[in-house]
């Protein structure tokens, strides 16, 4: 789908992503958006990474507000940290797409999920399950 | 021949179509994406989907017992028209009930499935996985092909064509081993590759049902289209057949 919006998170900002995606959506359970991480780069870095309406993200960088539901576990600090890491990118736009790197968020738009994943050239964290 | 949907079954009834076919007595869940009302933008079923490209926080068991959830909204599969089904992005989407669907561990069963795969680079994502950790009862397709998976032994059969419609059904007797599951693909049975630990037995009592997800491996998320899925608490080939006709009346799949 190319309405929504891609998002990969270094493992070491998972929480303040989190917080982010609280206050995004309004409810303390966004807490549960970057879980893992999942994913891996070619250089070994592991993400979080999550697929979300398009809606969600293009507000991403407005002002924030705690969930309507906020029981203290999320604070309005620990989202304006992640939201300043945030580099969108819409597949649409006339400007290079910014790599994931340790302290850089990722979200990608106007492609699929699984499209966004190999444009950003992570690949799932896999055991050998049998 | 019963027809389930006609009659005190829920919203199955007002949903119910398919020219004639029905599913059978055995049916223990139903998830049916041509049904618009049994879909939920929410959890709590407060706000219906109504549209292409509507999240999907709730689908709802036409046989009325075993709803699927996903709370995390960025984890929704997104509902689309056309041929109604669900779009999984094989990024986070899934879905997810506590339950065992009133089945044992060893289970007589079959799971009957309308879907689309998408391309993937991973060997086993899960379309149907009931229990959790070692010895469960997981439906897969992937690199290595269509196969049941257990978490510690597997069987797998033919390779997959990546962006197919297909109706796909897992299916075992009660009591038997990893190397006694059965696949049939469009309603002809497949024969195995290869069977990893065939004389292990499923153990798993956990009560998890997910769709879409292989929670024990990190990133274990499905791409596919999901028309509609069912289960059966037989492994009958005269239920299955049947089941397996009332999929593909949903995906427009050609037996």
């Amino acid at each position: 789908m190319t309405d929504t919006v891609t998002v990969a998170v270094p493992e070491a900002h998972m929480v303040a992503a989190n917080c982010l995606a609280s206050c995004l959506v309004g409810q303390i359970a966004g807490q549960d958006t970057f879980r893992g991480p999942g994913y891996t780069s070619a250089t070994g870095e592991r993400y979080a990474v999550a697929s979300a309406p398009k809606t969600m993200w293009t507000a991403a960088f407005d002002p924030l507000a705690l969930p309507a539901d906020s029981d203290g576990s999320v604070s309005l600090d620990c989202a304006y940290a992640a939201q300043a890491m945030v580099a969108y990118w819409d597949a649409q736009d006339d400007v290079p797409m910014p790599a994931v790197g340790p302290d850089v968020i990722v979200a990608l738009a106007g492609m699929s999920g699984m499209e966004a994943l190999a444009a950003m050239g992570l690949s799932p964290i896999t055991a050998d399950e049998t | 021949m019963m027809e389930l949907g006609l009659g005190g079954l829920g919203i199955y009834g007002a949903g119910w179509r398919g020219g004639g076919v029905s599913l059978p007595a055995s049916t223990l869940a139903a998830w049916d994406a041509s049904v618009l009302a049994s879909l939920y933008q929410d959890t709590g079923g407060a706000t219906p989907v109504t549209a292409a490209d509507d999240p999907v926080g709730l689908w709802k068991d036409q046989q009325g017992s075993y709803d699927l959830s996903q709370a995390t909204i960025a984890a929704r599969p997104l509902y689309q028209t056309g041929q109604p089904r669900l779009v999984f992005d094989g990024v986070d989407d899934h879905l997810f009930a506590a339950t065992r669907l009133g089945l044992a561990a060893n289970p007589a069963m079959a799971v009957v499935v309308a879907l689309t795969p998408k391309v993937t680079g991973v060997n086993d994502v899960r379309v149907f996985d009931l229990g959790n950790s070692a010895g469960v009862l997981s439906c897969s397709f992937g690199t290595d092909g269509w196969a049941w998976r257990h978490n510690n032994g597997n069987r797998i059969f033919g390779s997959v064509t990546f962006g197919q419609t297909v109706v796909a059904t897992w299916f075992r007797a009660a009591g038997s081993t990893y190397g006694d599951g059965r696949f049939r693909l469009n309603g002809v049975e497949q024969a195995a590759t290869s069977t990893a630990n065939p004389v292990l037995v499923p153990t798993s009592t956990a009560a998890e049902l997910r769709v879409g997800e292989n929670v024990t491996v990190a990133g274990g998320y499905t791409p596919m289209d999901l028309y509609t899925e069912v289960v059966l608490g037989t492994d009958s080939l005269t239920d299955i057949a049947q089941a397996e006709a009332w999929a593909a009346a949903r995906a427009g799949v050609t037996l």
